[in-house]
C-alpha cells in the first residue's frame, strides 16, 4: 500500500537496496582513491584496506587490541546507560529534581567529556578502569537526557485513565510513562552505542598499552593510512553490530509500534 | 511583589544545584588534600578564570576561536542532518539505499578520523568545522528521522483522506510532530559539536579552548586546564539554554504542561 513514506517496497528490496547502497559506496570510494587522489598515504582503496586488515588478523596482533576495546566499551556502556536511564526516569517524574538537575546536567554534558579524559586517566590509571570510567561518564549523560526528554513528552490519556483506576504515582511511571518514553530511550541507546566506542578510543589515544585506539595512534605516527583505515573499519563494524542489536531490541521491546497498521 | 519573589525563587532553584556541586567539589578537594596539579579547588579555578577573562584577558582569543568553529560546524551539520533525516524518513526506497552510508557515518568513530580530516583539510578552521559537522550530524539525524516517522497514523490517514500531497503532509503533520525529537537531537548534537571542536584543537594545537586544556595539562597547570573546561561548559550551557528556550517557544505543546 502506498503511504506518505513512499511506496510499500517488495520484500526483496529490504536487502537489495542496502546492497546496492554498499556497492555504490565502495565504487565511489575506489574511484576516488584510485583515480582522483591516487595516493595511498592519503586515502587507500578498499582493497588496500582489506589487505592490510587481513595481514593484521593473520599476523595474530589483532585479538588483544579487539578484546581491550570491547571490554572497556561494553562494561562502561552497561554501567553508564543503566544508571542514566534510572536517573532519567526519577528526575523526569519528580518536578523539583527536574527543574534543578536537568539544566545542570545539560551544562555538565555540554562540557565535553573528552576534555576530562586526561584527568580520568590520572585518577584511574592507564589500564582498563580509566576507559570504563570514561565511557560510563559519557553514556550516562546522553542516556539521562534522552530519558528525561521522553518522560517530558509522555503525555497521554492513559495516564489519566491509570490515575482514575487508582494507580499510584510510581505505578503510573512504570506502567505508562516509561513505556511512552521508550522511543526516546532507544534513540538515546543508539547514540550511546556509537559514543561508547568513541570515548574508549579517545581514552586509548591518551594512554594505553593496547586497544584499537592505541593501534590507530601508532599507525598515524607511522603515516600508515591503510592501517588507520583498517582499525577504523573494525571499530565501525563493532559499532554497527552494537547499533543493530539496539535496533533489534527496540523492535522487540516496543513491539506495538512496529505492528503493521 | 509576587512576581519578584517568584523570579528570585526560580533563580535560586537554578543556581542551587550548581552551588551544591561547587560545594561538594570544594569539600572533596580540601578534605582529601588533593594536590592542585591533580584537581584544583574552585577558588583557584575561579581566580584563573578571572585573570583569564579580565586582568590578563589571555583566554578570549581561544574562546572566540572555539565558539566560531563550533557554531559554523553545528549549523552546517545540523542543517544537513535535518534535511537528510527528513528526506530519508519520507522516502522508504531512499532510506534503504542510504542505510549503509548512514550506518557507516554512525559507526565510524568520528574522533578517531580527526588526524585524517586534518591531513585532508589542513591546519586551519576548515578541518575543525568539518569534524564538528561530521560529529554532530548523527544525533540530529536520528532525532529528525525518528520524529518524522513517529507521526500518528490516524493523522496521516486524515491527511490522506483530505487528499493532501506528500510535501503538504510532511510540512503540516510530520515535521511539527518531529519538532520535539529534533530539538532533543540538537541538544545532544551541540554537546557533540564541542567534543569534536576540542579534539580537533588537541590535534592541531593552533589555538582554541581544547589547545588551552591540552597545553596546560602537559605543563601540569591543572587550574588553567579546569578553568578552560569550565568555560567550555559555559559555552555549552549558553548554547543548550538557547536551544531549550527555542524549544519551549516552538514546541509549546510538549513538555511542562503535563507536569505534577
Amino acid at each position: 500500500m502506498d503511504s506518505v513514506y513512499g511506496r510499500e517496497l517488495p520484500r526483496w528490496a529490504d536487502w537489495a537496496l542496502p546492497a546496492a547502497g554498499v556497492a555504490l559506496l565502495l565504487a565511489a570510494w575506489h574511484a576516488l582513491a584510485a583515480w582522483v587522489v591516487a595516493d595511498a598515504t592519503l586515502l587507500p582503496t578498499p582493497m588496500q584496506m582489506f589487505a592490510n586488515l587481513w595481514n593484521w588478523v593473520a599476523g595474530g596482533g589483532f585479538l588483544p587490541h579487539l578484546l581491550a576495546t570491547l571490554t572497556g566499551t561494553l562494561l562502561g556502556l552497561a554501567i553508564g546507560a543503566s544508571l542514566g536511564f534510572c536517573a532519567g526516569v526519577v528526575v523526569g517524574e519528580v518536578r523539583a529534581l527536574d527543574r534543578s538537575l536537568y539544566p545542570m546536567v545539560l551544562a555538565l554534558q555540554a562540557m565535553p567529556v573528552v576534555a576530562i579524559a586526561p584527568l580520568v586517566i590520572v585518577w584511574f590509571g592507564i589500564g582498563l578502569a580509566s576507559k570504563v570510567a570514561l565511557v560510563a561518564i559519557g553514556t550516562f549523560f546522553v542516556m539521562f537526557i534522552h530519558t528525561v526528554s521522553g518522560m517530558h513528552a509522555a503525555g497521554s490519556e492513559l495516564i489519566d485513565m491509570c490515575r482514575a483506576f487508582g494507580g499510584t504515582r510510581w505505578r503510573i511511571v512504570v506502567a505508562v510513562k516509561v513505556r511512552l518514553a521508550l522511543n526516546y530511550v532507544f534513540s538515546g541507546l543508539e547514540v550511546c552505542a556509537a559514543l561508547g566506542f568513541i570515548l574508549c578510543v579517545v581514552g586509548e589515544f591518551i594512554a594505553a598499552d593496547n586497544g584499537l585506539g592505541y593501534y590507530i595512534k601508532a599507525a598515524s605516527s607511522n603515516i600508515d593510512a591503510a592501517g588507520m583505515f583498517a582499525a577504523v573499519a573494525v571499530l565501525a563494524a563493532l559499532a554497527s553490530l552494537l547499533a543493530g542489536l539496539v535496533r533489534l531490541a527496540h523492535r522487540y521491546v516496543v513491539f506495538w509500534q512496529f505492528r503493521k497498521n | 511583589m509576587g512576581g519578584i519573589a517568584n523570579l528570585a525563587g526560580e533563580a535560586a532553584r537554578r543556581l542551587l544545584p550548581v552551588a551544591l556541586l561547587v560545594g561538594l567539589w570544594w569539600a572533596l578537594v580540601a578534605g582529601l588534600g588533593v594536590p592542585s596539579r591533580l584537581m584544583p579547588s574552585p577558588a583557584e579555578v575561579g581566580a584563573r578564570i578571572y585573570s583569564g577573562l579580565v586582568t590578563d584577558a589571555d583566554m578570549w582569543p581561544h574562546l572566540w576561536q572555539t565558539a566560531q568553529a563550533t557554531l559554523l560546524g553545528f549549523v552546517l551539520g545540523g542543517a544537513l542532518a535535518v534535511a537528510v533525516g527528513s528526506l530519508l524518513a519520507m522516502n522508504r526506497a531512499l532510506e534503504k539505499l542510504a542505510y549503509p552510508l548512514v550506518v557507516l557515518l554512525q559507526a565510524v568513530p568520528k574522533v578517531a578520523i580527526a588526524p585524517l580530516v586534518l591531513l585532508w583539510a589542513g591546519f586551519d578552521l576548515r578541518s575543525t568545522v568539518l569534524l564538528v559537522a561530521l560529529i554532530c550530524f548523527f544525533p540530529i539525524f536520528v532525532g529528525t528521522f525518528v520524529g518524522v516517522r513517529a507521526a500518528p497514523p490516524v493523522l496521516l490517514d486524515l491527511f490522506r483522506t483530505l487528499n493532501a500531497g506528500r510535501l503538504h503532509t510532511f510540512l503540516h503533520c510530520n515535521l511539527p510532530h518531529a519538532a520535539g525529537s529534533i530539538f532533543a537531537g540538537l541538544q545532544v548534537g551541540w554537546g557533540f559539536a564541542l567534543v569534536g571542536c576540542v579534539v580537533m584543537e588537541f590535534i592541531t594545537g593552533t589555538g582554541g579552548a581544547g589547545f588551552l586544556i591540552d597545553n596546560s595539562a602537559n605543563a601540569l597547570d591543572a587550574p588553567t586546564a579546569v578553568a578552560a573546561m569550565v568555560l567550555l561548559g559555559v559555552l555549552g550551557y549558553v548554547g543548550g539554554g538557547l536551544l531549550a528556550a527555542a524549544r519551549r517557544r516552538l514546541v509549546f505543546w510538549e513538555g511542562e504542561a503535563r507536569h505534577g
